[in-house]
C-alpha cells in the first residue's frame, strides 16, 4: 500500500499533486467565518470562487490539453444551470436527481455539439461553437414559459444531502461549501488521472501535432469528441452547482461567460489544470476586490490583463516558473543547485511552452487554423 | 464515382430536399399571409441598409484577418468610439459632415496607436493572444468611453436635411436611412477600388496571400500592418457615425455588433471581402425579414444561418481556402 502510494507520489503526476494542500488551506475558509474574522458573505464568495474555478478546470481539459479554442463553454455552464435549477423546481428537490440529469443532458448537448463542430477547425471551430451557445442563449431568453426569460429562475429550492436521520441541507453555506470542495477535489483528481493516462497522452500529442497523431494511426476526432465531451460534462456540472449558489438568468449562457473562462485560464496558466483553478479565484478576487474600490473596475482589471497577454503570456503559473528558474537561482544558487535539474525539467515540461519562436510562417498550416498555444512541437516529453 | 462520392451525393441530395420542403412550407404558410408587397419592400430596404452596415464593419474585420491573422475582438468597441467622436464632433461643430470626416480619423489613430503598442509584440504568437489581448482591449476602451462620456444613452440627432420622409412607390421611407445605404455603398466602393486597383491594395493582398514570398520581393510587410488596422478601424468608426442617429449612442452598442461581424466574416469565408458583402447583406435582409416573420427568432437567425453554412459548406460562401 504504501509502496504504491510511493510510486503514484513520485510518478509523473506528482507536479499536480500540491494543489491539494492548496485546497486543504483553501478548506479552512470557514473557520475564518466561524471565529468572526469576516462575513459570511465570503464564504458564499469562496464558493462561487470554487464553482468558476471548476468551469475554468473544464475548458483547459479542451484548451490546454487538447488544443482545441473553444468560445462557447458557456453552452454547458448554462445548460448545466438550468437543467439543475428546473430539475430542483419542477421535478423533485433531490441533488442527486438534479446532477445526475445535468450530467446527462450535457453529455448529449456536448457529444452533439462535439459531433457537428468538430468536423471543421480552427477559427471556424471557435465561431461555430460560439453560435451554438448563443443559441441557447436566445432559447433560454425567449421561451418565457420553460426558462422564465430574461427574469430567469429564482427561488431554486436547496435540497439536502445524506441518509435520513443525518441530514444536511446544502442551504447551509458551509454544508455547500463543503460539498462544492469536496466535488472539485474529486473532478480535479479525476482529471489528474485523466490527462497522464493514455487517452490524456493522445490528447496532449494531438494538440502538440495533430498530423503526426493521426499518422501514428488514432482517430484524431474521435479523441477530439471525446475531450470534448469530457469538457462539457465537467461544465455542466459546476453550471448546475452555480444554480444552487445563486440564481439563474440568461447572462449564464452569455458569451461574456465563455471569454470569462479564458481569461481565467489565462491569468493562471492554461495546460496545468490547477492553472485556471487559481486564475480564477485570482480574476474573481482582484475583480471583487477592485470593484469596491471604484466603479470603473474593468479599466484596470482590463490594463492588467493586457499586461498579462504581453508580459506573462504564461499567466500566474508561469510567473512563480520565471521565479523559479531564473529569481531563485540567481539569489541562492546553492539551494538551486540542490534542487538540481530535475525540477526545472518537470516545470518545463507541465506548463505549455509559449516561446515567441513559435512562428506560424514556417509551419504548412492553412490560414485560419487557430490553435491553442502549446503546439510548438519543440516541446519535451515527460519521463 | 465510388460508393464514398455515391453516398455523399446522396446525403446531400437529401439535405437539399429537406430544406426544399421547408422553404416551401416557410413561405407559404408563414410569409405570404404576413407580407403585402409594401411590407415586403421596405423590409428589404430596412435589410440592405443594415446588411451594408455589417458589410462595412465586417470588412474591415476581415482585412485585419486576411493580413495579420489577428482575431480583432475590440473592433465593436472601436465602432463605439467612433459614434461617440462623431457625437462629440457634432455638438462642437454642427455640422454632420464633419463629424464623418473627422470621427474615423481619430479612431483610426486610436487603432494605430494600439497595433503599435499592442498588438506587434505578439505578431507570431498563438492567435489565441490575440483574442484574449482584444478582449482585455474591450474593457479598456468600453470603460474609458464611460469614463469620459458617462453610461448615459446619448441621442445622436439626424442633420435636419437627412430628417424628413421620402415617399416614393407609395411608401414613405426615412431619408436618412437611403443616406446610410449610400453611404454603406461608397464605402464599400472605395474599399474595393482601394484593395483591387491602387498599388497600395496590391501589397495588401499580397502580404494576405503570402507574407513571406512578399517580403521576399522586398516589401516590408510588417510596416503596412499599422496602417491597415488603422484602416479597417478607421471604417468600423465611420459606420459608428452612421448608425448612431438610427441607434442611440451607448458604451455598450458595440458588444453585439461584433459578433454579427465575425459571423459575416465566418459565413462570407475568411479573408474573402466579396463574401463578406455576400453575407452582411443576406444576414441583414434575414434579419430585417425576421423581425415581421418571426420575431422570437430575430437574435437566433444569424446564428442558424451561420451553423448551416459551416456545416453544409465549411470554407464559408465565398471561401475558396480548403478547411479539412
Amino acid at each position: 500500500m504504501s509502496l504504491k502510494l510511493l510510486r503514484l507520489l513520485r510518478g509523473p503526476e506528482r507536479s499536480y499533486y500540491w494543489f491539494f494542500l492548496f485546497l486543504f488551506f483553501f478548506g479552512l475558509l470557514p473557520l475564518g467565518v466561524a471565529v468572526k474574522i469576516y462575513s459570511t458573505f465570503y464564504l458564499r464568495f469562496g464558493t462561487e470562487l470554487l464553482i468558476l474555478g471548476l468551469f475554468a478546470l473544464s475548458v483547459d481539459i479542451i484548451m490546454g490539453y487538447t488544443g482545441l479554442v473553444s468560445l462557447g463553454p458557456a453552452a454547458f455552464f448554462g445548460i448545466g444551470a438550468y437543467a439543475g435549477a428546473l430539475t430542483l423546481l419542477k421535478l423533485a428537490n433531490s441533488i442527486w436527481l438534479a446532477l445526475a440529469i445535468v450530467l446527462i443532458l450535457s453529455w448529449i448537448v456536448a457529444w452533439l455539439i462535439g459531433y457537428l463542430s468538430i468536423r471543421i477547425r480552427g477559427v471556424y471551430f471557435a465561431m461555430l461553437t460560439l453560435a451554438f451557445a448563443e443559441m441557447f442563449h436566445e432559447l433560454a431568453f425567449n421561451w418565457q414559459s420553460f426558462t422564465g426569460g430574461s427574469d430567469g429562475l429564482t427561488g431554486v429550492p436547496r435540497p439536502a444531502i445524506g441518509i435520513p436521520p443525518y441530514v444536511l441541507s446544502l442551504g447551509n453555506p458551509y454544508v455547500f461549501f463543503y460539498f462544492v470542495l469536496g466535488v472539485v477535489i474529486v473532478v480535479y483528481y479525476a482529471c489528474v488521472r485523466l490527462v497522464n493516462s493514455p487517452f490524456g497522452r493522445v490528447l496532449q500529442a494531438i494538440r502538440d501535432n495533430e498530423e503526426r497523431a493521426e499518422f501514428i494511426g488514432y482517430d484524431v476526432r474521435i479523441f477530439k469528441r471525446r475531450s470534448f465531451v469530457i469538457s462539457g460534462i465537467i461544465g455542466g456540472l459546476s453550471g448546475s452547482l452555480f444554480a444552487l449558489l445563486r440564481f439563474v438568468d440568461p447572462d449564464v449562457l452569455h458569451w461574456f461567460t465563455s471569454a470569462e473562462a479564458l481569461v481565467m485560464n489565462l491569468f493562471g496558466g492554461m495546460g496545468t489544470l490547477y492553472g485556471p483553478v487559481i486564475g480564477a479565484i485570482v480574476f474573481l478576487f482582484s475583480k471583487d476586490l477592485i470593484s469596491s474600490y471604484t466603479e470603473h473596475w474593468r479599466l484596470i482589471l482590463g490594463v492588467i490583463f493586457v499586461g498579462f497577454v504581453l508580459y506573462s503570456p504564461r499567466g500566474i503559473v508561469g510567473l512563480y516558473d520565471t521565479f523559479r528558474s531564473k529569481v531563485v537561482p540567481a539569489l541562492f544558487p546553492s539551494i538551486w543547485r540542490r534542487v538540481g535539474r530535475e525540477t526545472e525539467r518537470t516545470t518545463e515540461s507541465i506548463v505549455s511552452d509559449m516561446s515567441p519562436a513559435h512562428d506560424r510562417e514556417s509551419s504548412p498550416k492553412s490560414k485560419g487554423n487557430l490553435t491553442a498555444p502549446g503546439t510548438s512541437a519543440d516541446r519535451k516529453g515527460e519521463g | 464515382m465510388n460508393s464514398h462520392t455515391s453516398r455523399r451525393f446522396l446525403l446531400n441530395a437529401m439535405i437539399l430536399a429537406c430544406i426544399c420542403a421547408g422553404l416551401i412550407w416557410l413561405i407559404f404558410y408563414q410569409i405570404l399571409p404576413k407580407m403585402t408587397i409594401k411590407i415586403a419592400f421596405k423590409q428589404l430596404l430596412n435589410g440592405l441598409t443594415l446588411g451594408l452596415m455589417y458589410v462595412i464593419i465586417a470588412s474591415g474585420l476581415s482585412l485585419i484577418f486576411g493580413m495579420m491573422e489577428v482575431i480583432n475582438f475590440a473592433h465593436g468597441a472601436l465602432y463605439m468610439l467612433g459614434a461617440y467622436f462623431g457625437l462629440t464632433v457634432f455638438r462642437l461643430t454642427g455640422n454632420f459632415g464633419l463629424s464623418l470626416l473627422v470621427a474615423p480619423i481619430i479612431v483610426g489613430g486610436v487603432g494605430m496607436l494600439l497595433e503599435y503598442s499592442t498588438f506587434r509584440p505578439l505578431y507570431g504568437r498563438s492567435p489565441l493572444y490575440h483574442i484574449l489581448l482584444t478582449f482585455g482591449l474591450v474593457l479598456v476602451i468600453g470603460n474609458s468611453a464611460e469614463l469620459v462620456w458617462g453610461k448615459a444613452y446619448h441621442i445622436f440627432p439626424r442633420p435636419k436635411v437627412l430628417g424628413v420622409l421620402d415617399s416614393f412607390l407609395g411608401i414613405s421611407y426615412p431619408r436618412y436611412r437611403l443616406f446610410v445605404l449610400l453611404v454603406g455603398v461608397l464605402i464599400s466602393v472605395f474599399f474595393w477600388y482601394m484593395l483591387k486597383k491602387t498599388r497600395f491594395g496590391l501589397i495588401i493582398r499580397a502580404g494576405t496571400h503570402n507574407r513571406e514570398i512578399t517580403n521576399a520581393f522586398g516589401i516590408d510587410i510588417s510596416r503596412y500592418f499599422t496602417v491597415v488596422f488603422g484602416f479597417g478601424v478607421a471604417i468600423a468608426g465611420a459606420a459608428g457615425v452612421v448608425m448612431a442617429p438610427i441607434l442611440s449612442v451607448h458604451p455598450h452598442m458595440g458588444d453585439g455588433i461584433i459578433i454579427t461581424a465575425f459571423i459575416v466574416v465566418v459565413v462570407g469565408g475568411l479573408g474573402s471581402l466579396s463574401g463578406a458583402a455576400l453575407a452582411g447583406i443576406l444576414i441583414g435582409v434575414l434579419e430585417s425579414f425576421s423581425v415581421i416573420l418571426f420575431p422570437a427568432f430575430t437574435g437566433a437567425m444569424m446564428y442558424m444561418v451561420m451553423v448551416v453554412v459551416l456545416l453544409v459548406r465549411p470554407q464559408g460562401l465565398l471561401g475558396i481556402e480548403e478547411i479539412r
